[in-house]
């Protein structure tokens, strides 16, 4: 489209200031992350921002795209950081760079771009990951020192193929809470306890509350969600109660990290209210599935990739008239 | 209408308030060496002015049409130049003004006004080129008409310009609020108004002052002074009449069928004008920004101005120009831009900004104060989906601008849905002109057909009848016939001789 001329537009809002204040809110959960995982946390952090901001680069010199103004929107960096949250510490080198890849270069701008991407660029590139290396991807420290190693064994580490190449230290790994909830599901008398991981939870809860607060997302799609995982867990609870728990589904793995900055992203999600509820509904209900009947010890990832398909049928259903 | 979406667009009101609040007095701009009148193609119009003739400030160029446009009048003294019709179907008055300004008005009516009854007034307003000024230039005539059946419950006086860019009627009420009160004192006598609501925005009390100061010294009956709130888009005839009168408009109802009707306070004083000065209407104030500049000027400016002039005197040329506000916005093309009596406010040169792809946030649906989803129209503005459009009513848009204020991604919805809405239009009235050819052409069909079959009919008969007359009558009954007959039976049993000469 030709530029337009627009009298003094300056709205209250720009896509680089929204996103600047995504970032910002995925700060308090980010530092918790960090302090859980060690180097290698801030490392994936670190690798994965770089190596999508790099791509984005590249892909707008290909494109001829204005760098400064598609790289001022900050989403390359907004999905690196995603990526990076959802990798294990310790993990290869190439790990992040690869889902970076994927999740620029195939997720996004292989659509047409930012706004064009049917579906959420970082979890297409952590799931094309986890999908591919699932031995690399499942290790997680069990004890926020577990990994406590230098700076430079950190990057010796990830440099020279990442944890799964050291065996010896196979024994500071352990099942996640949402793992041992997995593979311990009937088990009788045994009591599952959440890792410390509900902290990085509650704080992307927080975070998530701040962007209600400033409405820069809508209530209903992390509404929906948590209220849909609630009930299923509650229900699945009643009938055994050995299963894991309300507490466990909310506050284990990444729920409120997928409630509130994951399944919101509005690009691939469903863009009318009745849509967004059954979007966040859908997701909660597949997470829920996957969790207690998949193969995958989490599921945002994949359960906000299949959501992500049923948007063009959720965006048909608007305008929807409960009076008509 | 959400009310975090009214505080982002009242936020960003306020600034863009405190940035243009200074005080803007209504300035006269001299004259410009010609007048431009264009008239739209399809309109019923007629003409009474021809080339090389002079005219007199004020002097009507276009007659009115009952029922339809109201009379133009000339802006200024000068020469007809031209009067032309161009290929897109606009015809051009246009006037060479001499300098003088020479007016040559009707006698004022002044107070004997009320003793006129409201059909004689709409016919004076009708023929004095009297329309709304507050945007929609709808014939004033025409409105209080459509009020006829039944006399007006409330006359509402719109004084509530919520735009932010749009300052004429608030320095025309610190100026003139007079001529306003005595026009709305006319205007509620010729709707037979019962109670008459001025609706100013709650955030002036400078107006407030001098609106309640005019009404004190030339009281208008059962008049009230209504503050709103003055969020956009209140001025928004449908909302007001929701917020100052507390009378809900439904959808698809138009105000006057229920006994209101409203007016903008530079109509009313165009009235105040005509009835007391006997003038016409053919000039109005103006807000004109000039962004470049920083400039911003109330400018009372004659219809038919080119836009040209107004840039004249700053070192730019005009680039471009948008009508109305900062929030509403329309762009006419630069060639042929004229002040009309729409063009409440021009902004010359606006800011180019750059614009994105959707990012599907929503603040667009929440911010709509039609209650509808912007973002899934522009879906289906490009490409044009009609069916969709309408399944998401487009129609219902009233092209305030509130989502293209908040898009992030700086998309200029609002003029993508007047496209989609003109496209729409385009192809309606192209199905109907196929529809019309096809039932022409049906027509035809079955005229010919008709026709034939009537032309077979009416030889059939001419047969059958030939046949009956020749069955009737007896070979021998024909004496000629008889002789002609007898004389080829001759000439065959006549032996053949060989008449011609020999060849040499």
């Amino acid at each position: 489209m030709e530029p337009v001329n627009k009298p003094f537009r300056t709205g209250p809002l720009t896509v680089n200031t929204i996103m600047l204040l995504v970032i910002a809110a995925l700060v308090p959960g980010t530092v918790i992350h960090i302090y859980l995982t060690g180097w290698g946390g801030l490392a994936n952090l670190l690798v994965a921002a770089a190596a999508a901001m790099l791509f984005e680069y590249i892909v707008c010199v290909l494109r001829n795209k204005p760098v400064r103004e598609t790289m001022g929107d900050h989403s390359a960096l907004l999905t690196g950081l995603l990526i990076g949250l959802c990798l294990p510490p310790l993990v290869n080198l190439w790990i992040p760079i690869i889902a970076a890849a994927i999740a620029i270069l195939l997720a996004k701008h292989i659509y047409g771009g930012l706004g064009n991407n049917i579906f959420n660029p970082a979890m297409v590139g952590y799931a094309a990951v986890l999908v591919s290396f699932p031995r690399d991807l499942s290790l997680w420290p069990t004890l926020p020192q577990s990994f406590d190693f230098g700076i430079i064994q950190t990057i010796n580490i990830i440099a020279n193929g990442g944890l799964v190449e050291y065996t010896h230290w196979d024994s500071l790994t352990g099942a996640t809470t949402l793992d041992t909830a997995r593979t311990s599901t009937g088990t009788a008398g045994q009591h599952i306890t959440i890792g410390l991981e509900r902290w990085t939870n509650i704080a992307f809860l927080c975070g998530g509350a701040v962007l209600l607060r400033l409405r820069l997302i809508n209530w209903h799609i992390p509404v929906s969600l948590l209220a849909t995982l609630s009930l299923c867990a509650l229900i699945e609870q009643a009938i055994n109660p050995n299963a894991a728990g309300l507490s466990v589904h909310l506050l284990a793995g990444a729920t409120m990290l997928g409630a509130f900055f994951i399944a919101t992203d509005p690009v691939s999600a469903a863009a009318g209210n009745t849509g967004r509820l059954i979007y966040g509904a859908g997701i909660g209900l597949l997470i829920w599935l996957i969790r207690t009947f998949g193969g995958y010890p989490d599921a945002v990832a994949f359960a906000v990739l299949l959501m992500n398909c049923t948007v063009p049928v959720l965006d048909y259903l608007e305008p929807w008239r409960w009076r008509k | 209408m959400n009310t975090r979406a009214t505080k982002s667009i009242r936020s960003y009101q306020a600034r863009v308030d405190r940035a243009l609040r200074p005080a803007t007095p209504i300035t006269t701009r001299e004259l410009p060496p010609t007048l431009q009148y264009r008239i739209a193609p399809g309109s019923r119009h007629n003409i009474v002015v021809n080339t090389d003739e002079h005219v007199h400030t004020g002097q009507t160029l276009v007659a009115a049409i009952a029922d339809g446009p109201a009379s133009i009048h000339a802006g200024s003294s000068g020469t007809i130049t031209c009067k032309q019709t161009d290929s897109e179907g606009h015809t051009t008055i246009e006037i060479a003004t001499d300098g003088y300004d020479s007016r040559r008005f009707k006698q004022a009516i002044g107070d004997k006004f009320r003793s006129m009854s409201s059909v004689q007034l709409q016919q004076l307003f009708h023929h004095n080129g009297l329309v709304g000024l507050g945007g929609a230039c709808f014939p004033v005539a025409g409105k209080i008409a459509a009020l006829e059946s039944k006399p007006a419950s409330v006359l509402l006086v719109n004084a509530v310009e919520c735009d932010p860019a749009i300052l004429c009627d608030r320095a025309l009420l610190l100026e003139q609020a007079s001529a306003a009160i005595r026009g709305i004192g006319i205007a509620a006598h010729a709707c037979n108004a019962q109670k008459v609501i001025i609706a100013i925005k709650n955030d002036e009390p400078a107006i407030h002052t001098a609106v309640q100061n005019a009404l004190e010294k030339n009281p208008v009956e059962n008049s009230s002074i209504c503050k709103v709130a003055a969020d956009y888009p209140v001025g928004y005839e449908r909302y007001l009449f929701a917020s100052a009168s507390e009378i809900p408009v439904p959808e698809n109802t138009h105000p006057t069928a229920l006994g209101l009707i409203s007016f903008n306070v530079a109509t009313c004083i165009a009235i105040a004008q005509l009835i007391d000065r006997g003038e016409p209407l053919f000039s109005r104030v103006t807000t004109v920004h000039k962004p470049t500049t920083g400039a911003i000027q109330n400018l009372h400016i004659r219809f038919g101005t080119p836009l040209n002039h107004l840039v004249q005197g700053s070192d730019t040329t005009l680039q471009s120009v948008a009508y109305s506000g900062l929030i509403t916005e329309n762009l006419p093309s630069r060639r042929t831009a004229t002040i009309s009596p729409a063009s409440n406010c021009v902004i010359l040169n606006p800011e180019a900004t750059t614009q994105n792809d959707c990012i599907r946030c929503g603040l667009c649906a929440d911010v709509c104060p039609a209650s509808l989803q912007p973002q899934q129209l522009l879906t289906h503005s490009e490409p044009l989906d009609a069916k969709q459009l309408a399944r998401h009513q487009l129609d219902r848009c009233i092209e305030c601008g509130c989502c293209d204020t908040v898009c992030p991604s700086g998309i200029p919805l609002t003029r993508t849905f007047q496209q989609a809405m003109q496209a729409i239009h385009q192809q309606t009235l192209q199905i109907q002109a196929a529809e019309r050819a096809k039932q022409r052409f049906a027509a035809r069909q079955n005229r010919l057909e008709r026709q034939s079959a009537e032309s077979q009919a009416k030889l059939a008969r001419k047969q059958a009848a030939l046949t009956q007359r020749t069955k009737q009558s007896t070979p021998s009954a024909d004496p000629r016939k008889q002789l002609l007959e007898s004389a080829l039976r001759r000439r065959s049993k006549k032996p053949k001789t060989d008449n011609t000469p020999p060849p040499p």
